[in-house]
């Protein structure tokens, strides 16, 4: 193997030395040889077109021409295998080009023997496995990176490829599952009754096409078993021949749950009392449930591709524009009252929630609206609302009533302070008349007309009783600071009866002032002193002492008189209205004095009491808060 | 004419009560002229000298009125509106009344009245009033 290159007109003359020349020559891998030293021998067109030195730029330089300078040891090592009688099969490496560019190379190497049989040198075969490498590579990471477990066989189904995905999910790396029979290693079961499954091999050799694993399968992995599904095909060439099987399998566990879950969701939906109902950005019903079906009358295969203006009431219309304005801006709509339509045409009141729907890329597609029927809500907020309306109004009769009764009261004390007394305005009238003008004609009968004119004396004090409760009972007189101790010494300067000879009141203290209104003091005063002076022992002198005592924030004004005194048993219903504790035949009153107090007192934020013990006279007091 | 004797109207409806009116008038000594209507509408017909009492000689014009509030029909607030306020008349009014109401007593005063005596009218209630006026009494 001296010719570099030898033509091919050498190859028709039969000789076999000049075949083989013409058959390295033209053969399109780097065939070349080099002796023992490294130098090189022969370089053929393949050699010239992989590494671009031309045979005569190479021939008689040494090997290291095309070694890296980081694989310089490399060639040595090689030879001198060769050199050992060693053949060097697919030896992969790199090498470089005259443009310095580099290439990877398998390469063979042969030795050269002489006629003796003594190695010479060696013949090397170099092959470009670039191209190769890079789509095997990309095959691998193609593999590698589907999601889906990817596992081949031979035909009788050994094992040889498994991509890392499938490795996760059966649990073990290629090289353990390598050489061993696809059913060891790939193994699945039933969902349903946890036999054996069997993957339909036989079937995929014989069909086109991919074909599917059986459904509900579980495949046993390191983690648990996981739902799978999966398809098993042939692998053919160009040409039909079947190089081998193909298993692809995916874990089907999230898909299942996202299933389970749209299940559950979907058993939710058209279970709900409430209407669920889904519709396009265009207002077209895409789904429409049991609850709908109920609530609004129509079917779901009346309503599907509808317009959802069906169950709006035309006057309502308007509303769709504005709901879609608000979900379109992703704001979902709660509880929106309103008022739909049913297919018998009766007017139902709901309440809607509606939210948008989205596609995976986030747009609004849609819509889904909830429904929820509030007519009887309604109407018992209706007639909750009715009932209060009612209470309301009967709270304004009442009022009103209570008002009139107020009026009446009112119109009653003023009748009673007009009518009533012009009777007896005249019977004291025409009694002085008769006792003036006749007097010295009825002789003893004066006496008659005396007690006549008492009694109408004391029913006109009567009169101003009644007049002054009632007033109590229906104002409310402005409270102010009331200087007492002026009041107080006032009222006894004006009351003769107050005054000596006929009584001793005496107040020895200043009296401080307290909140109230004076004229009501005044009359409480003069109430609490009319009797002081009058519950007296006949021909005892009264004497009253007018003082006052700090209780808290409040003043008690007390009037302590030298009177006959109270049993206690008595003294709890004093105040009570026309109450009289003496009997009529000795004390005169008109059993409203106290009474006139009590009631005066509570208008003012006060209150009265009373200690007394019978023969040791009485302490009326009158308590009102200190100015 | 100065030396006729002042002239008193009494707006009365209760006829108990204009009795013991003259009788006050008599018990003070009082020979004036006191005419009596028993209503409102009476007492405005009199002041304005309109229907019956069109002839002055014998209905003068008072110089003195003793005014009932509580009457039926026109009552004596209405009168002392009519006199203040509709004819704007200086004549002086004495409101004579059973009722000692704050609320009457406040109202009266409000519409012009120049008295506001309590039930029954003594004659030296009477007395005083002919003084407060300067009324030519006989």
């Amino acid at each position: 193997l001296s010719a570099a290159a030898a033509s091919p007109s050498d190859v028709s003359s039969g000789d076999p030395a000049g075949l083989l020349a013409a058959i390295v020559s033209s053969s399109t891998d780097a065939i070349l040889s080099k002796d023992l030293g490294g130098r090189i021998t022969s370089w053929n067109r393949g050699a010239e077109h992989l590494f671009g030195y031309a045979a005569d730029e190479a021939i008689g330089r040494s090997i290291d021409l095309i070694s890296p300078p980081d694989r310089a040891s490399e060639e040595a090592a090689l030879l001198e295998r060769v050199g050992r009688g060693e053949h060097v099969e697919h030896f992969e490496t790199v090498r470089r080009r005259k443009d310095g560019s580099l290439v990877e190379v398998s390469i063979n190497l042969s030795p050269i023997r002489d006629h003796a049989g003594a190695i010479i040198g060696a013949s090397s075969v170099a092959r470009d496995i670039g191209e190769q490498r890079r789509a095997q590579e990309r095959l691998r990471v193609t593999l590698d990176s589907i999601g889906d477990a990817v596992v081949s066989t031979d035909v009788d189904g050994t094992v040889i490829f498994m991509n890392p995905v499938a490795e996760r999910m059966i649990g073990c790396d290629s090289a353990e599952a390598s050489g061993r029979h696809v059913d060891q290693v790939i193994r699945i079961t039933s969902e349903v009754t946890g036999e054996r499954l069997t993957i339909p091999v036989q079937e995929a050799l014989r069909s086109e096409d991919p074909v599917r694993w059986p459904s509900r399968a579980l495949l046993g992995g390191a983690h648990g078993a996981h739902p799978v599904e999966g398809t098993v095909a042939a692998i053919r060439s160009d040409i039909g021949t079947i190089g081998g099987i193909v298993f692809v399998f995916r874990d089907i566990s999230r898909r299942r749950q996202a299933e389970l879950a749209a299940n559950r969701l979907a058993a939710i939906v058209s279970g709900s009392d409430d209407a669920i109902v889904s519709k396009d950005l265009n207002g077209i019903v895409t789904s429409w449930n049991a609850g709908a079906e109920r609530v609004f009358g129509w079917t779901e295969r009346e309503m599907l591709g509808q317009s959802i203006l069906k169950v709006i009431p035309p006057e309502r219309h308007h509303e769709e524009p504005d709901i879609l304005a608000r979900f379109q801006r992703g704001s979902r709509v709660d509880h929106f009252e309103t008022v739909r339509v049913r297919k018998d045409g009766t007017r139902i009141d709901v309440s809607l929630t509606i939210s948008p729907i989205r596609d995976e890329e986030g747009r609004v597609v849609g819509a889904s609206k909830i429904a929820r029927d509030v007519t009887e809500v309604k109407a018992a907020q209706a007639m909750l609302e009715r009932h209060a309306r009612e209470l309301e109004e009967k709270v304004r009769e009442r009022t009103a009533m209570l008002e009139e009764s107020i009026g009446d009261l009112e119109a009653f004390s003023y009748s009673l302070s007009h009518d009533l007394r012009a009777p007896l305005r005249a019977i004291r009238g025409f009694s002085e008349v008769l006792s003036e003008d006749y007097g010295e004609h009825l002789g003893d009968g004066t006496r008659f007309l005396d007690r006549i004119m008492a009694a109408s004396e004391r029913m006109e004090r009567l009169i101003q009783d009644v007049l002054a409760f009632a007033r109590l009972a229906h104002q409310h007189p402005p409270l102010v600071p009331v200087d007492v101790d002026r009041v107080a010494r006032e009222l006894i300067a004006e009351r003769p009866e107050l005054q000596l000879p006929r009584a001793d009141v005496t107040v020895p203290e200043p009296l401080p002032a307290v909140v109230g209104h004076e004229a009501t003091v005044i009359q409480c005063l003069s109430n609490l002193l009319d009797n002081a002076v009058k519950f007296v022992p006949p021909g005892t002198l009264p004497k009253v002492c007018i003082s006052a005592e700090a209780e808290g924030d409040c003043t008690r004004i007390c009037v302590a008189d030298n009177g006959i005194g109270i049993e206690p048993e008595a003294q709890q219903r004093l105040f009570e209205l026309f109450h009289r504790v003496a009997t009529s035949g000795t004390y005169h009153g008109t059993g409203l004095g106290l009474a006139i107090v009590r009631k005066a007192a509570e208008r003012m934020n006060g209150q009265v009491g009373v200690r007394s013990s019978p023969g040791k006279g009485s302490t009326f007091w009158l308590e009102l808060p200190t100015a | 004419m100065q030396s006729k004797p002042s002239v008193f109207l009494l707006v009365e409806d209760n006829a108990d009560d204009a009795f013991f009116m003259e009788r006050a008038f008599r018990r003070a000594g009082l020979k004036n002229p006191l005419r009596i209507v028993t209503n409102g509408d009476e007492a405005i017909n009199y002041l304005d000298g309109a229907a019956s009492y069109a002839d002055r000689e014998q209905f003068p014009f008072p110089e003195l009125v003793f005014l009932d509030l509580k009457m039926p029909g026109r009552d004596g607030f209405d009168v002392l509106h009519w006199v203040r306020r509709e004819r704007r008349l200086d004549v002086p009014v004495a409101v004579l009344t059973s009722s000692p109401e704050e609320v009457d007593r406040r109202r009266a005063s409000e519409l012009g009245a120049d008295e506001y005596l309590i039930k029954p009218p003594t004659k030296d209630v009477i007395l005083e009033c002919c003084r407060r006026f300067a009324l030519r009494c006989e």
